[in-house]
Order: C-alpha cells, then structure tokens, then sequence
C-alpha cells in the first residue's frame, strides 16, 4: 500500500480537530453531539487537556494558522482570560475536500464540512452582544492534518496522528488503543463467563473494579436504569475514556447489532485471561452487554495472550 | 491411518470464494485431512482472507474448539484446534516465503495468483469455485520444497513421486519456468572503493600496534618496525 502522507488528502480521510476553549466547555455535550451529527465526521478521540501556561498553548495552537501574526494577536487575547482547560475532540473526516478561503494574506484552504461545523457553533454558542455574535470564539478547529499532528504532540501524544493509524493486530478490526497483539484464539465464550472493567472514583483518583457483564453500567442501561451510565459517561469522558460513547448511540445499537455481520469484517468482543481464570473484556463492553441482554448463550470472542 | 475431517473444508472455503487465493501443493486427500496436516495458501490480501477464514471456521466453533491465529509478516497460521491439540493448520503467505537452499524472484507469488485454476467443488447443494496453482507452478513449488526439505524430511520425496507421475512435456516445462525465476546472488566484488578497503585492511592492524606500544612502548615499537624494514630490505 503507499504511504498514507503521499496521497492528497482531498483523495482520502483526514484527521482534524475540534478544541473547545475553556469559556465554552459548558457547552461540551452540545457541542460534541453536533460534531457526532455529521455523518461524514468521526469521532476518535475526546479528551481534556488542562495547559500549564495558557499564552504559551495558545500561541502553539494558532503558530500553525494561515492569518498574519498581528491579526492573530488581538484575536487570540480574550482567551488569555478563560479557564487554562480544553476539550480536543479529534475526527476522522471522510470527506475533507478543500475550500480555499479568504483573500490576500488570509488566503487558505480549508475543509467546508468542519467551516461549516465550526461556524455553526460559534452562532449558537459564542457570547451575544446586542444580539450578535461576538468574535470570542468557543470552538477552534484544524484547517489540514498537519495542524492535527502538530497539537496532538504539544498536547504529549507524541505519536500524533500516527496513533489512531496504528492496528493492535492486523487481521482484526479493534480499537486503537489495545497493546498490539499477535496472536489470538477465537472461542465460545457465554456471555455470563465475561467481565468488564469499570472505573470507580473521580477522573484524578480512580480504581478499576472487574464486574461481572449483568452489573456493568451498560447492562443497567439496556435494562432500563439509565442514570448510572449517564453519570459513568459524564464523569470519565474526556479524561479516562477518550473514545466517544453517547445513550442515544448505545441505544441505537441495541436495536441494530448483528454480532456475526461484525465478525466477518473482524469486529471481534477482545477479551483477556485475567490472573484469578476470568475473562476480562478489553474491547466491546458495549456489544458484550446487548448479547448477554439479548440472552444469547455463546458467542466467538477473541482472547488474547 | 483415518482421516479426522472435523472441519468441513469444502464449507471453509465455501465462504472463501471470493478471495484472491490460490492453495499450493494441495494435498492429494483434499478435501480429506489427517489430524495435525496442514494446507499452504498464497493469499492476494492476506489480511481479509484471515478474516474470511477465521468468520467461516467460527461458525463451526463447539465447546473444545479453539481457533488460533499467530501472525509474523507476511506468514499468517490458523491453526483449528481440538482439545489443546491441532487437529488442521492454514498456512498462509502474503508474499513469497523465503528459500535457504534457493532464491527466487518474489514476482513469482503473484504469478502464481495470476494463473490460478479453478475447480469446482460441491458443498451441500451449493457448487463453487475452489482455486489451485496451476500444474506448472505446482511442480515449480513442490520441487523448491523438496530441494529445502529433504536433508531434514524424507517424506518430502512426495513431492518429486508428484513431479515424476506427470508427463515428461510439463515437466520440462516448469523446470524453464524455474530457470526463469530463480534469481543469483547478487556479485559484491568491487563493491567497494580504494579508500573504504584501504581502511578495512588498516584497522584490523590498529589493535596489534596499540598492543605492541602499551607493551614497548613508542621507542621500542619504532625499533621493532626498523629491525623488520630491515629484514624485508636484505631478504
């Protein structure tokens, strides 16, 4: 396959950002469910990022924008007032395209599905003046990868886009963040036989406690309790769960999964033998609770080593 | 000695039909197979055939049945196992494998894709395509295989009783198609410049005059050097 960076981007997907300034992250959920309504766009990362020096995260994120320097300036002072904490959700956006935009010196190419994200937010979320809206933007956005790999590695991940291009294994279709693996044994595994890790405490001090799949948050939900995956969801996301969940999604997919379509197109539950003989879920908590709530006796998991 | 048959391979492939794959040296049982053979694969995308494989197989997975897949690049094993023991092993290649005892020319693996065969095979009431390396790049392959084996593996002298039992006009002509894909070894005389032999030569020297110094010191290493310049002058 050639490389990835050799092909235009307008001729395949891209990742870019979303960064939600500290004045707007109130509005998070708003803002990332209208992000996630983009059928084009998705979500692969959201995570809270608290900068140490404000000015100086500020000047790295738009050191990589096409507007000259002076402009940028007086833009940029009102978020030298916010809240030093922000919310990147990164994107895989299928349909970049590429618009160019502006004249003169701010002359750019952008991609018209995040200009027209971004600038919807700012209407409905940028502070009102008179009725109008001021330029104290809530939401700044990516115009190309690089700027994409650029913050993703001032924010420590040092691999940049890298990370979300990486494949635990390379037969099977998982999450990006599993330790990659090569090796694996396909197994009948009842549903009652798995366990999910799930987080207790606060995003700052946190402990992960093995339940069994039937008292997990997300078999609660399918249950019809749905406060203690809602509070799960808005307590961790962003900070220990950086993969994008939402109730109406796992609702949605309650309704729709077929597990053995997803096998075939290497979807595998990936589970681990834990020390004490268990079976610990590492990815498809989600698809494990819908199959056990579903009452399906057995079901092919992967287990890795 | 009894067939095991606990996979239903005309199944297996069945649902593998619309990859690109060719099976090589297939065994002359198939669709039969003892406990513990094994069948070789050359696969187009060795990545979505694993995945075609391991969808189909998982459909037949029963309490005591594992399937296991190891991959290395461009070699992948699934192996279908039966209590802990292989019961039947895919073997899988993305790329030529590699020869000790033979180079050949890496093109050949997607020559061999080109020029499948096709044969049909029954499966329930359904018939579809099942793909083969075609006879010359049969014999071509099992000859390599026995050339690398058989110091270690007699049996592999299967393959030349397989080779023997065709007619004599393919058999001159895989050996052709041999001769067309067998790559030398690349000729390294000359590779390298006068500066960098020069210094190859010297420095294997370096270790003997530091030896030499730390041991005479710099008086007594130069006098050694003259008494030899003089032996060498009167010899």
């Amino acid at each position: 396959m050639p490389d990835r960076r050799q092909i235009p981007s307008i001729w395949r997907s891209r990742f870019d950002y979303f960064l939600i300034w500290g004045h707007g992250v109130k509005h998070a959920d708003e803002i990332i469910a209208r992000i996630a309504s983009t059928e084009s766009l998705r979500i692969v990362r959201i995570q809270y990022y608290r900068p140490p020096n404000l000015p100086r995260f500020v000047r790295a994120v738009y050191s990589h924008d096409y507007a000259p320097f002076h402009h940028l300036k007086a833009k940029t002072r009102y978020l030298l007032e916010t809240e030093p904490l922000v919310l990147i959700v990164v994107v895989e956006n299928e349909c970049p395209g590429a618009q160019a935009v502006g004249t003169g010196a701010f002359r750019h190419f952008e991609s018209p599905v995040i200009k027209v994200i971004k600038e919807d937010i700012r209407d409905r979320f940028n502070e009102k003046l008179a009725d109008r809206r001021t330029e104290n933007h809530v939401i700044h956005a990516s115009d190309n990868e690089e700027q994409t790999d650029k913050l993703l590695k001032h924010i420590g991940l040092r691999t940049g886009i890298d990370l979300f291009l990486r494949r635990p294994n390379p037969v099977l279709d998982v999450v990006y963040h599993l330790q990659p693996f090569t090796e694996f044994k396909v197994q009948l595994v009842n549903a009652d036989s798995l366990s999910c890790r799930i987080l207790q405490g606060t995003p700052h001090q946190y402990d992960k406690l093995l339940l069994p799949i039937d008292q997990t948050p997300q078999t609660l939900f399918l249950k019809g309790h749905h406060d203690p995956y809602r509070s799960y969801l808005a307590k961790f996301t962003g900070w220990l769960l950086t993969d994008y969940y939402s109730l109406s999604n796992f609702a949605d997919m309650a309704k729709r999964l077929d597990y053995q379509k997803m096998t075939s197109m290497g979807r595998y539950i990936v589970a681990e033998r834990t020390e004490a003989g268990r079976l610990a879920v590492l990815d498809g908590v989600h698809r494990a609770a819908i199959l056990n709530h579903r009452k399906v006796q057995s079901f092919p998991v992967v287990v890795v080593a | 000695m009894n067939y095991s048959n606990k996979l239903d391979l005309r199944l297996v492939f069945k649902l593998c039909a619309s990859q690109e794959y060719a099976v090589v040296k297939c065994p002359q049982e198939f669709p039969n197979y003892y406990s513990g053979s094994d069948i070789d694969i050359f696969c187009g995308n060795i990545d979505a055939f694993t995945r075609a494989l391991a969808s189909s197989i998982s459909t037949l997975l029963r309490e005591g049945i594992t399937l296991k897949v190891t991959s290395k690049p461009q070699q992948y094993h699934v192996d279908f196992v039966i209590d802990d023991k292989l019961d039947f092993r895919f073997d899988l290649y993305g790329a030529l494998p590699s020869y000790d005892k033979v180079r050949l020319k890496p093109s050949l693996f997607y020559a061999v894709l080109d020029a499948r065969q096709g044969n049909r095979i029954q499966a329930g009431a359904d018939e579809y395509m099942f793909y083969t390396a075609c006879a010359r790049h049969e014999l071509l392959l099992r000859y390599v295989e026995y050339l690398e084996w058989y110091e270690r593996r007699e049996d592999k002298i299967k393959h030349i009783d397989h080779i023997l039992s065709h007619p004599e006009n393919s058999r001159s002509e895989f050996i052709g198609l041999l001769h067309r894909y067998t790559e030398l070894p690349a000729c390294t005389t000359g590779k390298y410049g006068l500066f960098k032999r020069l210094t190859q030569y010297y420095s294997k020297n370096i270790s003997f005059y530091y030896l030499r110094i730390r041991d005479k010191g710099m008086l007594g290493s130069i006098q050694a050097l003259a008494r030899r310049l003089g032996k060498r002058g009167r010899n």
